[in-house]
Formats: C-alpha cells, structure tokens, sequence
C-alpha cells in the first residue's frame, strides 16, 4: 500500500498528495482509499468475473452493464420518474408517521394513567411487521396509493411512538429535581425541560423509522402498485432484465442514503450542543 | 433573625422490604440568619437526606422542619440548592442555563441579573458557551449562578466540591467565601472534607453514621480570609478529625 501511494503521491506532513497539484489542492488519497477502497476492489472483481464468464450475464450483469442501463434510463426520465413517486409516497407515510406518532408519543410519555391503558393494544400491535397488513390495506383501501400509503405509515409508526415514549421517560431526574427546586411550573417543565432532553432519543427513533419506511414503499409497491421503483423491479424480473433490475436495487439503497444522510444533516444543526 | 432554621426531633426511615433502616436518629439543632453552618460527616451519615429534606424534595420523615417558622413542604425558590453535579442542561448556553431559575421577568432585567451572576462567579467570555466545552469548575461555577440569581435567602449546599480537582476546590471555597460576603445569605453546606468545613463554616455540626445522628457542633471564630495552616485553624481541624477519627488516636 505504502508503495503504491509513494509511487502515485507526494507525502507531506504525513498526508499524501497528488503529484503536481498545489498542495492546498491536494487530495488526501489516502482518507479517500479507506472509505472506497473495499467497494472498488469488489467491483473490480465482479468486472473480471464477468470477463472470464466466471458468472452468467443474465443471473447477474456486469457493473458496466448496469451502469450504462442505468444512464440510458436517466438519460429518457424513466428512472427518475419512478423513484419521486416512492419518495413522495414515503414522505407522505413518513410525515404521517412522525405527527402521529410525535403527538401520541408524547402524551403516553408524560401520562402514566394514558401509558397503562394503552399499553395491552400497543405492545398487540407492534410486533406486527407492517408488511403483514398488506391483505387488509388492499381490503380496506384497494390498490390505490392509500393502501401504500398506510402500509408505510405503520413502517414508521411505532418507532417514532416508542423512541418518543422512552424518550420522555428517561430525562434525567436530576434535572427535573433542579427543576422543582426552580418552582418550575409544569407546562413550562414540558417545554423547556422534558422535550428537548428527550430531542436525541426523538430523533434516534425518526432516522430508524425513514429507514423502515423506504424498506416498506419498495415491498408494498411489490405486491400492490403500478408506478414506483418497486413496481419497476418486479417488472423487469418478469422480462429478465437483471441490469434493471440491479439498477432499481442500487437507486433504493441510494436513495435511502441520501434521505438518511439529510436527517442526520438537520440533526446536527438542532442537536449542536452535544 | 435567631433560629432561621430549626430542625426538631428529625427520624427518617428507609423501608428496605421487610427491614426498615434507620436513617436519622433524633436530629436537634438550629441555625441562625446569616451564618454559615457545614454539615460534616462520612458517607452514609443521613447528612445529604438531611439536606434534601431542608431542600423539600424528601417529604417522608417525622419531625419538624422549620424555615422562618414555616414547615418545610415541598421545594421552594427561597431555598437555593446547590447540587453535587452541576446539573446543566446540555442544549442552553451557559447565560441561558443560568437565566433559567429567572421566572417571570422582563427580558432587560434578565439580562441584567444575569450579567450580574456571570460577573459575580468568574465567567465573562463565557456566556455562549456550551455545558459540553465548560470544564468541571466551569460548570459548577454556572451551577452556583443559577442558583444565587434568585438571590435566595437560604442557600443549601450539597458537596458542591467533591468532584473537583484539589486547586479548583480551593479556588472555589474563596469564591464562596467572596459571594456570602457580598450576598449575605445563610448557607448550609453539607460536606465530608474537614479541613473545607472550618474553611467555610462559622459552625461545624459533626453528624455520626448509621444512624445518623449529631455528634458535636463545633464553632469556628476565625476571621476570613482564614489561613489554612495557622495554628488556631490546624486545632480546630484537629478536634474534628479526632471526633471522627478517635481510634486511630488510640493506635498511635
């Protein structure tokens, strides 16, 4: 490794520069090399592979297939356009979740009386995988984006509601107790005190929940939809088309990490104190 | 005022199952407007229950608990506590954690007291800082702000030092020293180091363990500033060390 850089780079104070730049320009190759190093040598392999005929073409394409399948579609629009539907189905799901799932969230968490009543139903509920409430979305709202849409709300739902919930319950009682020293009344204790200390627990649940949402929209749109990215996938499986196919699985995986990226983005900016 | 804080006949008991431990064990003694009285003692003595209760925010125990001849029921603005910990909270800078204990004021007059307090413990410059980039006696010096800038009458102090470094605490006990000049409130500090009691304290109540009961209360009438290592102050630490410390003095 050290004699690749050496060969390829110019080494100053201990970081590795490309040769010929100005070194405010320079690029740390060797930061960069750790974060993609594994990733590109995987697909160097699988390129080989592939030449060799090592594996079939049609089980699993060429990255340089996909690629190209993959610029063709942005090049007509077909990709983009299928993966905004998900996305607006998953923010509508998601957004859906978060409200309802902040606002209950917080009242079973500031009520014990609310929390033990509700307890037997949500603790019934929970562990049922949203994907288990495909029959009975299609019953109820046929196979139109609602039934989607509700499937994705329950993706997110109980996460936030828990995350909040536990949120809440866990402030520190120190602080509460400098709190009621303060005679700190208690609508201004919820405001001032209880909910932001309970923000990084809030938002913990809100990242884990995009995520289980966007993996809902791609399953939900499997059984039932005739647009999204999911309905792309199952579409190209039925003509063969793995290139699509794996195009359609590397743009969710993309963009699942770019939504998550951007929560954790305003995260940050709200949560600057820690 | 003369017995601006009265304790009577305090018993406490710690219902542990079946068992009940008795905590505190016929607590007697009075503290007057304006002094400042430390409550020394070993860990496990009842001397932070005995604080908490003062404070309000332990109300099982039998006896009486009078501040102006009041009960004491349930925690008050009156009665500053300052904790162990300083016990920020990590999302306000250090001006607005110390604002904070400010209720309903005007905005001016916020700021005003607020620079008033950063002024008073030290910490100019460090108004926008957060409790995360303070160290350990920076935060508890924001602890104490919050506390005084209510300007209570009677301020309770559990081992406000403890978790400090040896030259911050010293440097800290001077500043306590400062602010009771300039406020003038009466303080009871609970502590368990003895040399730091007769630093502080006009009084020395000397709690023994389990139950925690008082053992001796011992003045201290020297001036401030006060020299650790002068003689009058190395006795007065020797009768308290000897207090607690008796069959070490048998052995030597």
């Amino acid at each position: 490794m050290e004699h690749i850089l050496q060969f390829l780079s110019v080494k100053i104070n201990n970081k590795y520069f490309l040769k010929n730049m100005g070194v405010k320009m320079g690029i740390r190759i060797k930061t960069g090399m750790n974060y993609f190093a594994l990733t590109g040598l995987l697909i160097v392999i699988w390129s080989i592979l592939e030449k060799i005929e090592f594996i079939n073409p049609i089980t699993l394409p060429a990255p340089e297939t996909i690629f190209f399948t993959a610029v063709s579609m942005l090049r007509d629009g077909s990709l983009e356009k299928q993966i905004i539907t998900s996305i607006i189905r998953v923010l509508e799901g998601y957004a859906l979740a978060s409200v309802l799932g902040i606002i209950l969230g917080l009242m079973l968490g500031l009520s014990d009386r609310l929390r033990t009543r509700c307890d037997l139903i949500i603790q019934i509920l929970r562990p049922i995988p949203a994907l288990g409430w495909i029959p009975l979305a299609v019953l109820w709202f046929g196979i139109d984006e609602l039934s989607k849409v509700f499937i994705i709300f329950l993706g997110g739902f109980f996460v936030v509601l828990i995350s909040v919930m536990d949120g809440i319950r866990q402030v520190d009682y120190k602080l509460i107790e400098v709190a009621n020293v303060l005679e700190v009344p208690r609508f201004r204790m919820i405001m001032t005190l209880i909910i932001p200390a309970a923000l990084p627990s809030i938002f913990t649940g809100m990242r884990v929940a995009l995520a289980s949402c966007w993996t809902c929209v791609v399953a939900a749109e499997l059984v039932a939809s005739s647009s999204g990215i999911g309905y792309m996938l199952m579409n190209a499986r039925q003509f063969s088309m793995s290139d699509v196919v794996m195009v359609g699985m590397f743009s969710i995986g993309i963009t699942g990490k770019i939504m998550d990226f951007l929560l954790r983005k305003m995260e940050n900016r709200i949560t600057k104190y820690e | 005022m003369e017995n601006y804080v009265k304790i009577n006949h305090l018993y406490k008991t710690f219902k542990k199952g079946k068992d009940n431990l008795l905590v505190l064990n016929d607590i007697n003694f009075a503290i007057n407007e304006g002094e400042f009285v430390c409550i020394v003692g070993g860990s496990g003595c009842g001397k932070s229950t005995t604080l908490r209760i003062l404070v309000g925010l332990d109300t099982e125990y039998s006896g009486e608990v009078l501040v102006q001849d009041v009960p004491v029921s349930g925690a008050s603005r009156d009665r500053g506590v300052i904790f162990q910990e300083p016990r920020l909270f990590p999302w306000l800078t250090v001006e607005e954690n110390i604002s904070y204990s400010l209720g309903n004021l005007s905005k001016k007059e916020k700021k005003e007291k607020t620079r008033e307090m950063i002024n008073l413990v030290g910490l100019i410059g460090f108004e926008k800082a957060y409790p995360k980039q303070l160290s350990g006696g920076m935060a508890q010096r924001t602890n104490i702000a919050r506390a005084l800038a209510n300007k209570p009458r009677l301020l309770l102090l559990d081992e406000p030092f403890s978790a400090l470094d040896a030259f911050t605490k010293m440097t800290m006990q001077r500043e306590i020293c400062r602010i009771r000049e300039a406020e003038k409130s009466t303080m009871i500090m609970v502590t368990h180091d003895i040399e730091e009691a007769v630093y502080l304290a006009d009084r020395v109540v000397m709690f023994s363990s389990r139950p925690g009961s008082v053992k001796q209360i011992v003045p201290v009438n020297l001036p401030h500033p006060r020299n650790r290592n002068s003689e009058e102050f190395v006795k007065i630490k020797k009768i308290i060390f000897d207090e607690f410390f008796d069959d070490d003095i048998k052995r030597a």
